[in-house]
């Protein structure tokens, strides 16, 4: 009892000491949504707010950050009304552009503008060129992961084309933008159309010495819409390459990654084209030493359901049509499995994390060769596959031929 | 006003093996996944299992000693097997280790709320803030001590389990293998410092005069320290097998990022809550280092209780908490104290033990007879 | 150590300048009733000089002898006293019957042969005497005669007996008790017909001599317990007891806490399952409230309902309790955290709403929640008062008004009015007023906590809290029993509410001397399987 009074005596002490150090009201924050980075074109002046003259390493090498902060007032609580969000005029959030040497620069730089202490306690999304990712990015994470407010599902994206451009998209479907390409992003993942790969898992990836990161690769179509267009594919930091939309899902297999999410169209002879959509994937991988190198043999299973049938003449299906397609397309799909991982191979890029299977299985293979990440990605590049593609056809939809 | 004196004056086996538990359970579920990634990569589980259970030994050890002289203290015993002087001496050293142990626990868990919750808080006010709330719950009796433990046990063991369980779903087995590890550095060095988060269940030792069996309290101690020991390991299994040995190394607080990556539902940042939660098991160990060193002092004083050596202890805790300037010294002082600790903390109550062996030759004493 | 500053300023203290009851009727002493009947009634005619309501009925007993009927006029029952006493004393009788008296004690045969009343005794003491009268009893002096016959002819006005106020139950008992201890003990006894039921009576208080009585079970109270509570009972040296509140406060263990350890109740079956627990209960003349002790933390959020209705149904009812009782200390709390210093843990969309919601209020969020909290409780101090037909009237428009016109003035977030309202609605759900009240105060630090530190100030505020309860005992049983200490059977009815025929075991934290609720080997009546052909009994026929 007298310890409660004498705690409560402190306490109000200690508040009358101190003050709210860390009081930062909501809306008094600027809560920053999403971010862009770019390559500065080189004309801004420098802000001098962290440096008087740049450090020599990064001489020449600015960047330009694209900010997207939301602006209390404008998103209106509850359910929006008949008007929708429009009404009120104008974007939810603020868009802000800055230059830096790099992102704390550029942020600093961004706190000289803006009233309000930038908070990124609600970064989702964060957009880089195509250009930055090329020349690397782990300088750039660096500073994210440093920052105890940055979250680790927030969404790392690679873009084809200026990624200032995806901060000032406006689509009527969210009311907030960049919370729009964050749904969009994550419905796609609960779709089976990209595997979950937040910063937090690319990150992982980054300090692994047997796997290679990789990120969505997105672009803009018709002003408004962002497409999602493949994988970006890295390798020693740095990106390498792309694929294509549908290597996602041959990426998804070889890791047997569910829910499905993608189709395959191919025009099975004497039947037709024909849609076949993969709902569930099942994938056993072995490694073996052979010669010195890896020896990866992958057994991908597919469970597909017919979504579509183009066809001239619409005769019944037969046993051996359903033999038909199941043959042809193991035979297709396998041939884009076994061109996506040669097309790795060649970049030396190794998203799939194979190198910590043999980490884990052949330690002392692994022990002999490797000692850091590019001694994998050498030896991944030689590395053999043997690639199995089992589909099986479960339905074929409401119609019966 | 305590009128009654009867059972709720000991306290069960039970209650026995969850002081030791919620004891052990303290700081390291933040940092002893870097310390043993560092040392075996992804041999950690395993180093963390073995230097759990080698702590355990000792506790254990220390259990023995209790048993075998049931109805007093280590304060107690330990004048009698080597003398007065010499047990005070160590004794003392015990105190005073303990006492530098809470401030630079507290120091830690300032640190991590500072970087983490509290940007702007001065550290002090945070590190003063625990101290305040140990001090002033230091002033209790042994039963209430125990008390508090068992209260928060399910509080400490619950986070951990779902934290655990949680971010399973974003586990790969690979990342634990192979179990031994790709490049094991040094196991005998992480062994000892892993094996020092067992230390602080020492306090044990006061409860010797109110243990309700004290036959039990091997089996008890064993039971609870084998309970932190599946946690701790829990723990380093999910994030190893989350993040890979590789990336945990870089990683100032990997279990906090263990529950930052694991999202429930929407996405959103759980570590907040989990560092909120993270604070009882903190408390639950700086209490118990700190209730040894008060109840310690008021032993070798001969005072009547413990609220005057409470008090005045914690302005020494705060001094402590600030002996080490910045973080890396911080690292440093506890990785030494580690140490240092561990030669104490097996040493002492082994040569206690063997010389109980060889004076009482492996029989009871008679007041354990009295007691049984 | 408390005790030294009192010793030190005893000085200063004024001495008591009306003497209390006692000291006046010292003086009497030991003195035995006079066998002059004129000088008893000086006697009384003195210690009531300056009370008006005192009788005395002057009579002759069977025509023959002097005698007096002394009673407060204001207390009495006129009509006993008519039937009971004067007509059967005051009756012609025969001449052998005169003999007979004249020739015995004349105050054995009227008690033993004339009175018909239950209640009287003959009392010699004088001092006895007058204390009689000022409970409503009767006096009867016959001159010559050293003792006189005490009747008891008290009648005092009471309610009837309604359902309670405080501690209503859908299912259950619909009886309370009222303020007259005789009834509420009649009540009590009604539900325990055994001889294990004790009930020590004395008088407490130095100049109210307020009737007390303390009940129990013989054979499963522990008597440590027992003993405990009439010591601290004795203690308490005070005028007079109003009501069960000052016992309360007399014996409870911390006075200085904020929980209650102390249970207080309006039902007699409440009473009586306390009872058959092992516990101890307090009752006192004028107060419709028993006290109940030893007390854990538990049985505030218990309620009869929970034990009437069926288990998962109670259980379901006590959980969403739980939640409210949790909800209203630390909501508020939780809200100015999160606004404040951790909004990362609201969904981004819903913190840009919130943010908007917020942007025009001028006060951090800290202070709107003090505002409006604080003008939430004035709102329901406000209500207790007032009549019930208006209370209710004004709590609604008070809440409606006052809501609607905090948001648009811009005073408030509309959050925070729907957090206030749930705080609130929390508060109202747990039974015990006193408890609610506890963590409705408790709150406020928590909110300042808060405010200042965030989730971990609140986390800290949590924890002193929880030290706090864990260090309190109530008459030696540890608070937060059953759980800390750790017993699984008081376990089945602490978070949910175990089956009937679970619950084998009383409290262990009690020590009740018979520990077993039911036998160890009976359970519930054993189903009949009667449409089951197969098994032992099919095998038997098939013989």
């Amino acid at each position: 009892m007298r310890s409660l009074l004498l705690a409560a005596l402190a306490l109000a002490g200690a508040l009358l000491l101190a003050g709210c150090w860390d009081r930062q009201e909501l809306e008094d924050r600027a809560l920053i949504l999403g971010m862009a980075i770019d390559e500065a074109d080189g004309e801004e002046a420098d802000e001098h707010a962290t440096h008087l003259a740049p450090p020599p390493m990064v001489k020449g090498k600015k960047i330009r950050i694209t900010a997207q902060i939301a602006i209390p007032g404008r998103v209106p609580l509850g359910p929006s009304d008949s008007g929708g969000g429009g009404k009120e005029g104008g974007m939810p959030v603020w868009v802000v552009r800055v230059t830096g040497y790099s992102i704390d620069d550029a942020l600093n730089n961004l706190q000289q503008e803006i009233a309000d202490p930038r908070s990124l306690i609600h970064l989702r999304v964060i957009v880089i060129s195509e250009k930055i990712a090329r020349d690397g990015v782990e300088d750039l994470n660096d500073y994210f992961r440093r920052n105890s407010e940055v979250r680790h599902s927030t969404w790392l994206l690679v873009s084809d084309i200026e990624a200032a451009r995806l901060m000032n998209v406006a689509p009527p479907l969210e009311r907030v933008p960049s919370l729009y390409v964050l749904s969009m992003i994550e419905k796609s993942m609960e779709m089976g159309k990209f595997p979950k790969e937040y910063i937090g898992s690319f990150w992982t990836a980054e300090s692994s010495k047997g796997q290679d990161e990789f990120l969505p690769y997105v672009s803009i179509r018709q002003k408004e819409n962002i497409l999602l267009k493949g994988i970006a594919l890295f390798s020693g930091g740095r990106m390498v390459g792309h694929t294509e939309p549908i290597e996602i899902g041959a990426y998804m297999a070889i890791k047997g990654m569910n829910p499905g999410g993608y189709s395959s169209f191919a025009q099975v002879p004497d039947v037709g084209a024909i849609m076949l959509n993969t709902f569930r994937r099942q994938t056993e991988t072995d490694i073996d030493i052979e010669d010195g190198v890896p020896h990866i043999s992958i057994k991908v299973r597919l469970d597909t359901r017919i979504e579509e049938r183009i066809d001239h003449k619409s005769d019944e299906f037969t046993a051996s049509d359903y033999r038909k397609i199941k043959e042809y397309s193991e035979k297709k799909l396998t041939k884009i499995l076994i061109e996506f991982v040669q097309s790795t191979q060649k970049l030396k890029s190794d998203p799939f994390g194979f190198g910590e299977a043999v980490r884990g299985q052949y330690p002392r293979y692994w022990n002999r060769h490797v000692s850091q990440k590019s001694d994998w990605e050498r030896l991944y590049a030689k590395a053999r596959f043997d690639i199995e593609c089992n589909v099986y056809i479960r339905r074929e939809g409401l119609k019966m031929n | 006003m305590n009128d009654t004196g009867r059972e709720s004056a000991t306290i069960s086996s039970f209650q026995l093996g969850a002081v030791v538990a919620s004891s052990i359970l303290g700081i390291g579920v933040l940092t002893l996944p870097r310390l043993a990634a560092l040392a075996v990569d992804s041999g950690a589980p395993l180093l963390t299992f073995a230097g759990m259970t080698a702590g355990m030994l000792f506790l254990a050890g220390l259990a023995w000693l209790m048993s075998r002289h049931p109805g007093s203290s280590l304060f107690r015993f330990s004048e009698q097997l080597i003398g007065k002087a010499p047990a005070r001496v160590f004794n003392g050293l015990l105190i005073l280790y303990f006492l530098v142990v809470t401030g630079i626990t507290a120091r830690q868990f300032g640190e991590a709320v500072v970087q983490v919750l509290l940007q702007k808080t001065p550290i002090e006010i945070v590190v003063s803030f625990l101290i305040l709330l140990t001090g002033l719950t230091c002033r209790r009796d042994l039963v209430k001590f125990v008390y508090v433990h068992q209260f928060y046990l399910p509080l400490i063991l619950l986070p951990g389990i779902i934290v655990v369980a949680v971010s399973m779903q974003n586990a790969e087995t690979v990342n634990l293998l192979p179990i031994l590890g790709n490049h094991p550095l040094r196991w005998g060095d992480e062994l000892v410092q892993i094996a020092a988060a067992s230390q602080i269940a020492f306090v044990i030792a006061l409860l010797g005069p109110i243990l309700r069996r004290p036959r039990g309290a091997v089996r008890a101690t064993a039971i609870g320290a084998t309970l932190a020991t599946l946690l701790y390991t829990a723990i380093i299994i999910a994030t190893i097998a989350v993040f890979g040995a590789e990336e945990v190394k870089l990683l100032t607080y990997p279990t906090l990022e263990t529950a930052r990556s694991a999202s429930l539902g929407s996405g959103q940042r759980l570590d907040a809550l989990f560092l909120i939660v993270w604070v009882i098991s903190i408390f639950t160990s700086v209490y118990s280092t700190y209730y040894f060193c008060a109840y310690g002092t008021r032993e070798l004083l001969g005072l009547r209780d413990q609220r005057l050596t409470a008090t005045f202890g914690m302005p020494f805790v705060f001094a402590a908490a600030f002996l080490p300037l910045n973080i890396f010294e911080l690292y440093r002082w506890s990785e030494l104290l580690n140490l240092y600790g561990a030669i104490l903390f097996a040493g002492y109550p082994s040569l206690l033990l063997l010389l109980s062996l060889i004076r009482r030759g492996g029989k009871r004493t008679k007041e354990a007879e009295g007691h049984a | 150590m408390a005790g030294s500053w009192k010793q030190k300023y005893k000085h200063a203290r004024k001495p008591s300048s009306v003497p209390v009851l006692d000291d006046v009727l010292e003086q009497y002493g030991t003195m035995k009733g006079s066998p002059r009947l004129d000088e008893m009634l000086r006697i009384v005619k003195e210690v009531y000089a300056e009370t008006d309501d005192l009788s005395i009925r002057q009579l002759r007993l069977f025509g023959e002898f002097d005698a007096a009927a002394i009673f407060l006029d204001t207390m009495v029952d006129k009509q006993v006293i008519n039937e009971q006493l004067l007509r059967p004393l005051m009756a012609e009788v025969s001449p052998a019957r005169l003999e007979k008296l004249r020739n015995r004690r004349l105050i054995d045969i009227v008690l033993s042969e004339e009175l018909h009343e239950v209640n009287a005794y003959a009392e010699s003491n004088v001092v006895p005497m007058l204390q009689a009268l000022s409970s409503g009893r009767t006096l009867l002096c016959i001159a010559g005669s050293h003792d006189a016959i005490v009747l008891q002819t008290r009648k005092v006005e009471k309610r009837a007996i309604e359902q309670p106020q405080t501690e209503q139950v859908i299912r259950g008992p619909r009886e309370g008790y009222i303020e007259v201890l005789d009834t509420n003990l009649s009540l009590l006894r009604n539900r325990l017909q055994t001889t294990d039921l004790c009930i020590k009576l004395a008088p407490l208080g130095q100049r109210g001599k307020t009737r007390t009585a303390v009940c129990y079970l013989k054979s499963i109270a522990d008597p440590t317990i027992v003993d405990n509570v009439l010591k601290r009972l004795m203690h308490i040296k005070t005028d007079a007891i109003l009501d069960a509140g000052y016992i309360e406060q007399f014996i409870e263990d911390q006075p200085f806490s904020p929980f209650p350890q102390i249970q207080n109740t309006e039902r007699p079956d409440k009473t009586a399952a306390a009872l058959l627990e092992g516990r101890v209960a307090i009752l006192t003349e004028g107060s419709p409230f028993a006290l109940i002790v030893p007390t854990f933390f538990t049985q505030f959020y218990q309620t009869l309902d929970d034990y009437t209705e069926r288990f998962l149904i109670g259980s379901l009812i006590r959980m969403v309790r739980l939640v409210a009782l949790v909800s209203s200390l630390i909501f508020p709390a939780l809200y100015v955290s999160l606004i404040s210093f951790n909004p990362e843990l609201i969904p981004t969309d819903f913190a840009v709403a919130i943010a908007g919601g917020r942007a025009g209020v001028p006060f951090p969020s800290f202070v709107e929640v003090l505002i409006i909290e604080g003008s939430m409780e004035v709102l329901r101090e406000a209500t207790i008062r007032l009549p019930q037909q208006i209370g209710g009237a004004l709590s609604i428009v008070g809440v409606l008004v006052i809501g609607q016109a905090a948001v648009s003035a811009g005073f408030a977030s509309p959050i925070m009015i729907v957090i206030v309202a749930l705080t609130t609605i929390g508060s109202f759900a747990t039974p015990a007023y006193n408890s609610a009240t506890a963590l409705r105060m408790l709150r406020f630090p928590l909110i300042i906590l808060g405010g200042t530190f965030g989730l971990f100030g609140v986390m800290i505020g949590v924890l002193f809290i929880a030290n706090h309860m864990l260090a309190l005992e109530s008459f030696g049983a540890p608070y937060l029993s059953p759980f800390v200490p750790g017993s699984w059977q008081g376990m089945k009815d602490m978070f949910m509410r175990g089956p009937i025929w679970w619950m084998r075991k009383r409290p262990s934290h009690l020590y009740p001397q018979d520990s077993d609720r039911l036998p160890p080997d009976s359970a519930r009546i054993p189903m009949e399987r009667t449409l089951h052909y197969g098994g032992k009994e099919g095998a038997d026929r098939h013989e």
